[in-house]
């Protein structure tokens, strides 16, 4: 009997149930459920309509909320990107073992803590007595406390806390597989430091870059607390968007948007697939 | 001059999810730094509140259901894709995705949509189905990596010593992949204890969750108690993440 045909046996009397109970579940709890999200947008009282569709592309507020969630999720991703980037170099180029292991746990720990009590913690800090206004106002930056909480900046900055991992990892996987003779050859060639990490280390790590962008940047797209508990009434996005208009009542155009936050996470995902692969697997 | 800025951006990574903690010790009833006096007053006052006590007890038993549930479906879903040939395995692999890409959101209000006709919301079984739905994506990503790097031959040898094929999965691949399975367990423990998104539309009155209570707090009146909530968060995951660490340390042996 073949190897291949003898390890087969093993699994191919569980084939079922290996293939079948995840399935299920899947298909049972998201896949249903969501499905009967795209027929509730199109149905109304009435019968089949496009009108919820039409009503989110055309008020200016659903528009203008669309608008910056999408410029929301840039800004995160640009300032994620650059953060990172020197962290995750470190982690791969440090010249100690410590402090490459430091810098990666350093990281990586922040993202162990409750997501809900990295985001209270913005709202202290961030508060007009909080730690900032108070260094503002000691250093006679401002006369009186600057409103942080309960603005874009704040939505932003927890954003980019609490992404950046996400970031961190890409970037690490990528620089972990860029061959250190490559930077040797261009010092021995004459090339400065600078000209070695400008013209081959960073060209090398792109599809890192790439990929942890891609991935910041949908999941911005579907934030829900941080915008709700940082951002003012004028910040939504659209997920807070879309818990609204489902308190309210109003279910067809909760499905609308859904469904538009939907294809534009998933059209973004494909684009990122055609240029680098599956980022998600790649990055376990 | 690189490590300067490296570090410094760690500190103001780090430093958020510490000022929670010695928040919870003031004797003021707002939040203000320098705390000039402390006090466990807020500590007393999160005991004696049934509700805090209550959603702590319910997070954890939910988490825990969670861990058992979304490792289990995980795992089977990863052995599928890594020892079975079938037909649209892409398709699979992508449907079993989909619920990390998905926007919490979507889910929660699809979920609600779906449980509402067969009264699962409000209930301790819907917000584990929920949560474990969350979960399975983590624990397929952890698992299918593990398995990859699993050594098939173990499994032959096992069978071709007279070990049965159930047998040689429980004694040769379960304890080969051991660390892994831990940390799908932890990962999917933590992502139940910490959601708050889809429990705001499938929880109840009667089935609120730590995080939950919390932010309800958070969006009406917020006094130090929630410190003390939130420090038992911190705690609780931090303890997980440790747990993970000392594990894959010790399975590296």
């Amino acid at each position: 009997m073949s190897k291949e045909t003898f390890s087969n046996n093993l699994y191919d009397k569980a084939k079922w149930l290996l293939l079948i109970i995840p399935l299920l579940y899947v298909v049972l709890t998201m896949g249903l459920p969501l499905l009967d999200i795209i027929k509730k947008s199109l149905i109304s009282k009435q019968g089949f309509t496009f009108g919820f569709y039409i009503k989110a592309f055309t008020e200016p507020l659903y528009l203008s909320v669309l608008f910056s969630t999408v410029k929301i999720a840039f800004i995160v991703t640009l300032v994620c990107l650059v953060l990172a980037y020197p962290m995750a170099y470190l982690s791969v180029n440090a010249k100690t073992k410590k402090v490459r292991v430091l810098i990666t746990a350093g990281v990586l720990i922040p993202y162990w803590v409750s997501m809900l009590v990295r985001i209270f913690a913005w709202q202290i800090i961030l508060q007009n007595n909080g730690i900032v206004n108070q260094a503002l106002l000691f250093i006679g930056f401002v006369k009186e406390p600057a409103k942080l909480l309960y603005t874009d900046l704040a939505v932003t900055i927890s954003l980019v806390h609490i992404l950046i991992p996400f970031m961190f990892l890409s970037l690490q996987n990528t620089m972990k597989q860029i061959d250190k003779n490559l930077m040797l050859a261009s010092s021995i060639m004459g090339g400065s430091k600078f000209y070695g990490f400008t013209h081959v280390f960073l060209p090398l790590s792109k599809s890192g870059m790439l990929s942890g962008s891609i991935m910041v940047f949908v999941l911005s797209l579907g934030f829900y607390i941080a915008p709700a508990l940082l951002g003012g009434p004028d910040n939504m996005m659209l997920s807070n968007l879309i818990e609204k208009s489902m308190t309210n009542f109003n279910w067809g155009l909760a499905s609308a948007l859904s469904v538009e936050l939907l294809v534009l996470v998933y059209l973004i995902i494909a684009i990122a697939f055609k240029l680098t692969g599956n980022i998600f697997v790649k990055n376990a | 001059m690189l490590y300067f800025l490296v570090f410094l951006i760690l500190f103001v990574i780090i430093a958020p999810a510490l000022v929670i903690i010695p928040q919870s010790f003031t004797s003021l009833n707002y939040f203000v730094y320098p705390i000039k006096e402390f006090s466990i007053k807020w500590y007393v006052k999160f005991f004696e509140n049934s509700e805090w006590i209550t959603s702590l007890e319910r997070s954890i038993i939910i988490a825990l259901l969670v861990a058992v549930l979304a490792t289990i479906i995980g795992t089977l879903a990863a052995l599928a894709v890594n020892k079975l040939n079938f037909k649209g395995k892409n398709l699979f692999l992508n449907l079993m995705l989909t619920p990390m890409i998905v926007p919490v959101v979507i889910t929660g209000v699809a979920l609600y949509a779906s449980f509402a006709k067969v009264g699962l919301n409000n209930s301790i079984l819907g917000l584990v189905m929920a949560h474990s739905l969350l979960a399975i994506p983590m624990v397929f990503l952890t698992m299918s990596s593990a398995l990859a790097r699993f050594d098939t031959n173990l499994e032959l040898a096992a069978m071709s010593m007279g070990s049965t094929p159930i047998g040689a999965f429980f004694k040769v691949t379960v304890p080969g992949v051991k660390s892994s399975l831990v940390t799908s367990a932890l990962l999917s423990f933590v992502t139940s204890l910490d959601e708050v998104v889809v429990t705001i539309f499938v929880s109840g009155a009667d089935t609120k969750t730590l995080p939950m209570v919390m932010w309800e707090n958070l969006r009406a009146t917020i006094d130090p108690t929630i410190a003390v909530a939130a420090t038992f968060l911190i705690i609780l995951t931090l303890g997980m993440y440790v747990i993970k660490e000392i594990f894959e340390a010790k399975s590296k042996d």
